[in-house]
């Protein structure tokens, strides 16, 4: 059991016997390609190469996106523990969701920030200020803010988890900030006997399935 | 329909862990089988790039190519409309769902066959719960020790025997029934929250041994042995370490030469004559082409719902209410398995779960079956409890006591002082049948290709409510012994699913055709080349898990089929 001590040396054995790297350089999504939110029509174009050349109409407007990114920094901010929702890519998640997998779900968050939108007055809920957009989601999760589709905050909150706390390629967790925050290693394909042990330090990986040719699903 | 394909011995409808298993008795027997699968051939070069959360706890990707897109609907009652059905995670392709599944692989108790009898003699006939359809199988745990046996030795499943040839033995189950051997593997090794959970087990007069578990321990054959990498129930095994039926007995079975795998092809429909004899069965290929397959005998494998379903479907002028159903049993004694969980903080320690598979886990049997007293209770019968490993990123940010933020600033700080900290028991109960849960065919809702979809009439019984709160109180009182706080409820009690990956019932297994629809052999009463394999013959769930049994059953039925097959085949 010489490799369960060197778990490096025992992936990279199994690796090309499994030809798990044959892929290992070609990391896809708008995660590998770095991308910002700088536009969301530029990033509607590339969030799925290789999959579906076709441009996908971008799900969210502009003025929505806005509102999305102030709900789902609220939700994980920016603090002294590490980058919130926002900072780590979730908003990048939400586009690529809802324009795939999770275009059936899109009216409904739509219909909510419109909703926070509406109830946070004439500037937007962006602009308000962070007490007044707790608020407003406070009042959200309790089924009380008007005009909030049912099911809403849960699906926002919901979401916003997947994206902070699911594989990076996928948008989200950039830099592994969501992984690092509950001491999730990351992609690790070797647990020793000693790691598994209660109190024993386990390092970060850091890993993206990615790396071993993951697509997102 | 294009022409008849050549005719073949038998036609296996669905390759996953009861058809896999019969694929290779029934090829090794010299009989010539064509294994329909509905989903594709996957193999490590697949399981590998979906190393993901998302892609397998959120979005069951191997479940699109089917399961997910005929998701039954559901209703309490039959006065309540039915909706939408949402969660469990079955999936397609050669292998079935033993390839994403949790691994656990138990045997049966030689009282799980005799549920009825033995309640009956020790509480009386009121024990039985109102309008249960509980009964005692048509076979016993002596039947199918030797399947058991065969089954553990052929998959590689790694345990501790606690009872070999009625001898008790140190470390395994103290409550098991008796066994010809040891497992061919030793159990998966122990780990740090399994043993924390051991020590307040065993001085609150617990039994605790480890899980035997479908993962091999060492290596096996060519097979590698288990990495404890943390990506097992729900994902494809990336190291052939899990022992699905993919990369056993389908892949033995292959070797034989008698067995075509067909990928992609999705059964129809079953034929059958004026004679209430199947002929073959009709599907769509993997060009989307209607296809005839002719057969002497048909074998139906899926799962609980499409066994039902395809039975129903394949009406004839001589099986008008469907298949094999001229006396109304299909879609009877359903049974979803219950369960409940709590979880605890174990604060300041590391417990570093994210690694390990399900089924390396510590159980306890002391509170399953009757092996303690019900007098009073009110209710019968109880579960195998565990602790297990596997734990996963995004499910880990879901699952909060009630004293936890659920976002903003302070659930992040929750999250990071805690998350590493979780260690939980889980409480598998066995489930009565009722009169009033069932299945049939929704009238109003259908599938992508305009199929009627199945339709799930079911509602959690008095007794498993019961079973749920006692078990829930129980696991409460060891995780707080344990020196867990904030204990929580992961499923809580009372709470029942009315679709599950542990389903049971609807072509119940018995002696009686007028109240069952195969026999002990699988073989249907009023169609005797169609035989039905999987938990859908299941009379009870027992506490355990129900892969191995389905597999050890699907085993001791295609023998009998395999040795008589001239008398039963047409």
């Amino acid at each position: 059991m010489d490799d369960m001590k060197r778990p490096d040396k025992a992936v990279l054995r199994i690796l090309p016997r499994r030809e798990f790297i044959r892929n290992s350089m070609v990391v896809s999504g708008a995660a590998a390609a770095g991308l910002s939110l700088a536009s969301t029509a530029a990033f509607a174009q590339v969030a799925t190469p290789g999959v579906d050349a076709t441009p996908v109409a971008p799900p969210l407007t502009e003025d929505e996106l806005t509102t999305l990114r102030a709900a789902i920094d609220r939700l994980i901010p920016t603090d002294e523990l590490g980058p919130g929702a926002v900072d780590s890519g979730v908003d990048l998640f939400f586009v690529t969701l809802l324009a795939g997998y999770g275009a059936p779900t899109l009216p409904l968050i739509q219909g909510g920030l419109a909703a926070l939108d509406a109830a946070a007055g004439t500037d937007g809920f962006a602009a308000t200020t962070a007490e007044t957009q707790d608020q407003l989601l406070t009042n959200a999760e309790a089924g009380t803010l008007e005009n909030a589709p049912a099911g809403f905050f849960g699906l926002l909150l919901e979401y916003t988890r997947q994206g902070m706390f699911g594989d990076p390629m996928y948008g989200g967790n950039k830099n592994f900030a969501g992984w690092d925050l509950i001491h999730y290693p990351g992609v690790k394909l070797v647990w020793s006997a000693e790691e598994q042990a209660v109190d024993s330090e386990v390092a970060p990986e850091h890993k993206s399935v990615a790396e071993y040719g993951g697509v997102p699903s | 329909m294009t022409n008849p394909l050549p005719k073949t011995d038998v036609v296996i409808v669905g390759l996953g862990a009861a058809g896999g298993i019969a694929s290779y008795v029934l090829a090794r027997a010299g009989l010539n089988v064509v294994g329909l699968e509905a989903g594709p051939r996957l193999s490590t070069k697949d399981f590998v790039p979906h190393l993901d959360e998302i892609a397998n706890g959120v979005r069951n990707w191997m479940g699109e190519f089917k399961f997910n897109k005929e998701m039954p609907t559901v209703r309490p009652d039959t006065k309540t409309a039915a909706v939408p059905g949402s969660g469990t995670r079955m999936m397609n392709a050669v292998g079935g769902t033993s390839i994403h599944y949790g691994t656990q692989s138990w045997r049966f108790r030689a009282d799980d066959f005799k549920v009825h009898s033995e309640t009956v003699a020790k509480y009386g006939a009121g024990a039985i719960p109102p309008g249960a359809t509980t009964t005692d199988w048509p076979l016993g745990y002596d039947d199918l020790e030797p399947y058991y046996d065969q089954v553990e030795y052929l998959i590689g499943v790694s345990g501790k025997a606690g009872n070999i040839a009625g001898v008790t033995q140190d470390g395994g189950n103290p409550f098991e029934s008796a066994r010809a051997r040891e497992y061919p593997l030793p159990p998966l090794r122990s780990f740090g929250y399994g043993e924390l959970i051991s020590e307040p087990l065993t001085s609150l007069g617990y039994h605790p041994f480890p899980q035997p578990s479908a993962v091999l321990s060492e290596q096996y054959g060519d097979r590698p042995a288990c990495t404890y990498c943390g990506f097992c129930g729900n994902y494809g095994c990336w190291n052939d370490s899990k022992s699905s039926t993919l990369v056993s007995a389908i892949a033995e079975a292959e070797k034989t030469g008698k067995l075509e795998i067909r990928p992609n092809s999705r059964v129809m429909t079953i034929l059958s004559n004026d004679k209430g004899q199947v002929t073959g069965v009709s599907y769509l290929d993997e060009s989307g082409e209607l296809q005839e397959q002719p057969a002497g005998l048909v074998i139906v494998s899926t799962y609980v719902y499409e066994n039902v379903r395809l039975l129903l479907l394949s009406t004839s002028p001589y099986f008008k209410q469907g298949l094999a159903n001229n006396n109304g049993q299909l879609g009877k004694h359903y049974i979803s398995h219950a369960y409940v969980g709590v979880n605890a903080v174990f604060s300041g320690k590391a417990l570093n779960m994210y690694s390990g598979t399900n089924g390396q886990a510590i159980a306890f049997d002391d509170l399953n079956g009757d092996h303690f007293d019900h007098t009073g209770l009110g209710f019968i019968r109880g579960a195998v409890v565990f602790a297990s490993n596997g734990q996963q990123p995004i499910g880990t940010s879901r699952s909060l006591p009630a004293t936890a933020p659920r976002w903003g600033s302070a659930y992040k700080q929750w999250l990071h002082q805690n998350a590493n900290s979780i260690g939980g028991l889980f409480a598998q109960v066995e489930s009565q049948p009722l009169e009033t849960n069932f299945l049939d065919l929704d009238p109003d809702s259908t599938d992508a290709l305009g199929v009627p979809r199945i339709r799930v009439t079911y509602s959690l019984g008095e007794n498993d409510i019961k079973a749920t709160q006692y078990l829930d109180a129980k696991m409460r009182e060891i995780l707080a012994a344990a020196g867990g706080t904030d204990l929580w409820n992961t499923l809580p009690p009372g709470v029942g699913l009315p679709i599950n990956s542990h389903a049971y019932g609807g072509t119940r297994m018995g002696d009686d055709p007028v109240t069952s629809v195969v026999n002990k052999y699988g073989l249907a009463h009023e169609a005797p080349n169609l035989a039905v394999l999987g938990g859908s013959v299941f009379p009870g769930s027992s506490g355990y898990n129900p892969t191995e049994t389905i597999e050890a059953h699907a085993w001791y039925a295609a023998e009998y089929i395999a040795k008589n097959f001239q008398s039963i085949a047409v």
